[in-house]
């Protein structure tokens, strides 16, 4: 009888102690690579991952040795095309064929084979490119009654809507020309070039009504503006390698609906590593923001 | 709905059938309502039993009690109730006699002026399998941050936890908040936090009783995977007019009620006084919001038109509101609430067949406005449910007692969002639901009773019709002693999109074509003793499944344009786990012990490489201790001991760095191994009371408390937050509650 209580007890507490151990860290290859439709290839980046707690460096954690090409494939699958990369840095591979372009809404895989590791592949479908038909303004008050809009031509990916950023690069990226809300932000020791970038993150174009010329509106929030001044307004349309490890990467450590301090790794399309090899298709124009705030 | 139809027809037939078939009763009956004697409030499941016998009953939602199959004689009628002198009636039964006995129990500490409570060995409350009752006195006693709140005393049970010292939300059994149905006087409640989660929307000076059935319930409630909390508001004091008063450091309350010609009546009021502290603070801390108040009114109207009807309707509505200038040119404003109503006739069509009719009405709304530099982020998003619900309970043979009853309601959910004046989500989903029950309680001799029931739901958004079938099992071997088995099935049409470290944001979304409902089996086995007097001891074990789990895709960053099953992970879990109750309700020190041991896992498509993992709120081992120690007539104290696990959390093993095409920075993905495969310390606190009653200048009574939570100033830690811009990156600790003091002046007149 004692031995069948403790063999119950036993039972009980390995039941309530299902095995889910913690994992051991891993070095992991990491690859970076943002290329663009209709550009030139743009350069791979390889590197290592490293411990949580150490100074990351990324040319300590540089991947050197590494054979590194991409291939342009046929609708069969077949490989129509092979782009050779040579390391120009440490961790840094770029196209040999310094004309290479990528052709929009074509399929594309990246290679890398490193010594005594598998071969590291990644594939991305580069989304169709689009342009801008029309733009109601080149210069804008800030937060004036009129805000910045342009109608796009739609682009194209394969299976689902567009999906679109928006990001705006500040020409002058000076204090005195912040707008008052990243004025307030921007603490006086922040590097302002931090800033001279801003994005809006994935935006569907679920969001936006198509116009009867099958163009659509994107209107430009005033949030996107930091600064005064020339901005470059660029709008981009991603892939599902873009789609992914932006949208993973921004709730992972909080902001989503999960609980604080359950994070899950970023959704990325990499074998044998992690990282993105994505593209997106993108257009450029440019507007002027003055601070002449109307009296409200 | 033409399916159920049928089969709600053919439920209904094999009820009819049943009562047909029963032969003419020639034993006698004995019926009636048990009330408070102090206010005439009715006693919800109190106990009756003829002495001598195995008869008993319970009474029901209503106050109302019915033992029927009494052989004539004579007998000694006993009624019992927990905090209430004992009542015994002598009675003689001539054959087919119906007596109606209304019983008024007199509170112990009216009876016998000290406050050593008498316990009788006798004396059991209806403790049925999964259920248990959470007195408004505990809630009021407990040591509570800032105030006095129904759903932190409930978390004391064994069985229910909390996610956190900040959050009211209720995980019970291993479920979420959104697997328990909250019903307020029978109305579904459908985000009853105030102050974004930290407190409930429960005004305990309104609140009569408090039924928390963690798993395993009857059939004639459905709806959620998990369990449910039955509330009712306070009918009023039919003797006397009365009130309270309550001044406390977060929100003060007042209360009246009262008799009338034809019954009675409750109105209890509560509001934050908090504004004053942050005027105060205002100008020279940071971050104070330039407005912030919450509010709720409960109120309740009782009409008692003769002994056989009586009417009630009852009301809720509160509301939080926040404006908050995060900094210039960036503001938060939020507002949200509930509201409910409900109407409720209960008629007593015979000696044996007892019924109500209850139309109810909820409103739940959130409105967000957050502006940030000049761009405005909107939210509007509404619940309206509608509904009619009616029960019977029939008496059919002596042994066999069959409820049936009804719920059809229509819900409409609608959430509109917009971004920069342009509108990003705008979803109105309108669904008719519709259920129907039957429950069989049989006495299958003298100490075996087997309750056995089903419920059809059909719900039409997705066009659903399901069917759970429930079954109980008690078996009392010897007095004192009750075994307990309990199987159902349960399924849950609705999801709640929802943040454990803040509810004012809260979303339900339900089911629809593609997303079929989640649904889960419970198996529950239990053991009731009282080993003596004043001692009270359950055991049960449950395994429970949840499968089918649709909830929002926690890494959607935009939902425009897709496909409503889009929006949604599907999933899969389990739960299993024992629970202790040790409880000692008599005497100078009183109180009682829960332990639960229990696990719970989830599993998602394309999440975790879909393993099993615990989330945040598994814990293993929970233990809370509850002691009350009367000194005097004037003072008492009150200690509540609580020790967890640590909850699951999932730890940082690496990094990496790439470069941001669409911003300035770089993003820092983080390397993880399994999800929540890591805990946190383990969670300890104590928090201790004190009261002392005196008079208030001969006019009431008066109760002054002083409360200290987390007595030891243990640094309980929330989360770990990651630092990534640091390099090399920094884990740093996200405590839980400080020790905090609390002070409540309360005047009951």
């Amino acid at each position: 009888m004692r031995n069948l209580i403790a063999s119950g007890l036993m039972a009980v507490s390995m039941a309530a102690c299902l095995p889910y151990g913690q994992d051991a860290y891993r070095e992991q290859i990491v690859v970076e690579s943002w290329q663009t439709a209709d550009s030139l290839l743009a350069p791979v980046k390889l590197s290592r991952t490293v411990p949580f707690g150490e100074t990351y460096d990324f040319a300590t954690a540089a991947v050197t040795d590494a054979d590194v090409r991409i291939e342009e494939l046929a609708a069969d699958g077949s490989v129509a095309a092979t782009f050779v990369y040579l390391p120009t840095a440490p961790g840094v591979y770029t196209a040999a064929d310094p004309g290479a372009r990528l052709r929009p809404a074509t399929r594309y895989r990246l290679r890398a084979d490193m010594p005594g590791r598998a071969t590291l592949t990644a594939e991305t479908t580069v989304p169709d490119t689009f342009r801008v038909v029309r733009r109601n303004a080149d210069v804008l008050a800030y937060q004036g009654p009129v805000q910045f809009e342009a109608d796009l031509s739609r682009s194209f990916y394969p299976g689902r809507q567009n999906i679109y950023i928006i990001s705006t690069e500040a020409a002058d990226p000076r204090r005195v020309n912040l707008v008052p809300l990243y004025a307030q932000l921007a603490e006086e020791e922040d590097d302002l070039d931090d800033l001279r970038r801003v994005s809006s993150g994935l935006i569907n174009e679920g969001n936006y009504e198509v116009n009867a010329d099958n163009t659509i509106t994107l209107r430009f929030p005033w949030i996107a503006v930091a600064f005064y001044g020339e901005n470059t307004v660029t709008f981009h349309t991603v892939d599902d390698n873009v789609y992914d490890f932006i949208r993973s990467a921004t709730v992972q450590l909080g902001g989503g609906t999960t609980s604080p301090g359950e994070i899950e790794n970023v959704i990325d399309h990499v074998e044998n590593g992690i990282g993105i090899f994505g593209s997106t298709a993108a257009v450029k124009l440019r507007i002027t923001v003055t601070d002449a705030v109307p009296a409200p | 709905m033409n399916r159920f139809i049928r089969v709600a027809a053919t439920l209904a037939a094999l009820w009819i059938g049943s009562a047909v078939s029963a032969t003419a009763q020639d034993r006698a009956i004995l019926n009636g309502y048990v009330t408070d004697q102090a206010n005439g409030e009715t006693l919800l499941f109190a106990n009756i039993i003829l002495k001598g016998t195995t008869r008993g009953a319970n009474t029901n939602t209503s106050g109302y009690y019915r033992l029927v199959g009494i052989p004539p004689g004579t007998y000694t009628v006993q009624f019992t109730y927990v905090g209430y002198r004992t009542v015994e009636r002598e009675l003689t039964f001539a054959e087919g006699q119906t007596i109606r006995l209304d019983v008024a129990l007199e509170p112990e500490g009216n009876v016998l002026g000290e406050v050593v409570v008498e316990a009788d060995a006798e004396r059991e409350e209806a403790r049925n399998i999964g259920a248990a009752r959470v007195q408004t006195q505990l809630i009021r006693e407990v040591p509570a941050v800032l105030q006095a709140d129904v759903f932190r005393s409930i978390q004391l049970i064994p069985g229910v936890k909390s996610a956190n010292d900040f959050s009211s939300g209720l995980y019970i059994r291993g479920g979420g908040p959104d697997q328990t149905l909250i019903l307020l006087d029978r109305t579904t409640v459908y985000n009853p936090s105030h102050f974004f989660g930290f407190f409930s929307t429960f005004n305990p000076d309104a609140i009569k009783d408090v039924r928390v059935y963690k798993g395993g319930y009857p059939a004639e409630y459905g709806g959620r995977l998990g369990s449910v909390i039955d509330l009712y508001n306070k009918d009023g004091n039919r003797n006397r007019m009365g009130g309270t008063l309550s001044l406390g450091m977060l929100s003060s309350r007042a209360m009246i009620e009262g008799p009338y010609a034809r019954g009675s009546y409750m109105l209890a009021v509560r509001r934050s006084t908090i504004e004053p502290i942050l005027a105060a603070l205002r100008g020279s801390v940071e971050n104070i919001p330039r407005s912030f108040y919450f509010y709720d009114v409960n109120g309740k109207v009782n009409a008692d038109l003769d002994d056989r009807n009586k009417l009630n309707l009852a009301f809720y509505g509160g509301e939080d509101n926040v404006d908050f200038p995060a900094a210039d040119d960036l503001d938060l404003l939020l507002k949200y609430g509930n509201r409910t109503m409900s109407g409720t006739w209960t008629h007593l069509f015979s000696d044996r067949m007892f019924g109500n009719l209850t139309v109810t009405g909820s409103r739940y709304f959130n409105r967000p406005v957050f502006d940030i530099g000049g761009t405005e982020i909107t939210r509007s998003n509404d619940v309206y449910d509608v509904s009619l619900k009616g029960d019977l309970d029939r008496a059919v043979t002596e042994s066999h007692n069959i409820s049936v009853g009804f719920w059809a309601g229509n819900l409409v959910l609608t959430l509109d969002d917009t971004f920069d004046g342009m509108a990003t989500t705008q979803s109105r989903i309108q669904t008719t639901y519709m259920s129907a029950y039957v429950q069989d309680t049989w006495k299958w001799g003298p100490r075996t009773t087997l309750t056995s029931g089903l419920r059809l739901n059909r719900f039409s958004a997705g066009d659903y019709l399901r069917l759970e079938p429930r079954v109980s099992l008690e078996h009392a071997p010897e007095p004192g002693l009750r075994l307990q088995a309990a199987y159902g099935r349960y399924y849950q049409f609705l999801t709640l999109i929802t943040n454990e470290a803040f509810s004012g944001f809260d979303v339900w979304l339900t089911t629809d074509t593609g997303v079929p409902p989640a649904w889960g089996d419970q198996f529950v086995l239990g053991l009731k003793a009282y080993p003596a007097d004043g001692w009270n001891l359950e055991v049960e074990t449950y395994y429970r499944t949840m499968r089918d789990l649709f909830e929002l895709e926690p890494r959607l960053n935009d939902t425009a344009g897709l496909d409503y099953a889009e929006l949604f992970r599907r999933g899969r879990g389990f739960a299993y786990g024992a629970e202790i109750l040790v409880q000692r309700s008599q005497g100078r020190l009183n109180g009682f012990v829960g332990y639960t041991w229990g696990t719970t896992r989830r599993r998602f498509e394309n999440y975790n490489q879909e393993r099993f993992f615990p989330p945040k709120h598994d814990r293993i081992h929970d233990l809370n201790v509850v002691a009350n120690w009367h000194f005097n007539r004037r003072w008492k104290a009150t200690g509540v001991f609580s020790y967890a696990t640590g909850q699951a959390y999932t730890e940082v093993l690496g990094r990496t760095q790439v470069g941001d095409p669409f911003g300035s920075g770089t993003i820092d993905p983080v390397i993880v191994g399994k999800v929540n495969a890591s805990r946190l310390p383990a969670y300890h606190r104590m928090d201790i009371g004190f009261t002392r009653t005196g008079t208030f200048f001969g006019w009431g009574t008066a109760e002054f408390q002083i409360q200290f939570i987390n007595i030891y100033s243990r640094r309980n830690i929330w989360f770990y937050n990651y630092d990534l811009e640091k390099n090399p990156p920094t884990k740093s600790e996200i405590p839980l509650l400080p020790f905090i003091p609390t002070l409540t002046y309360t005047v009951q007149f």
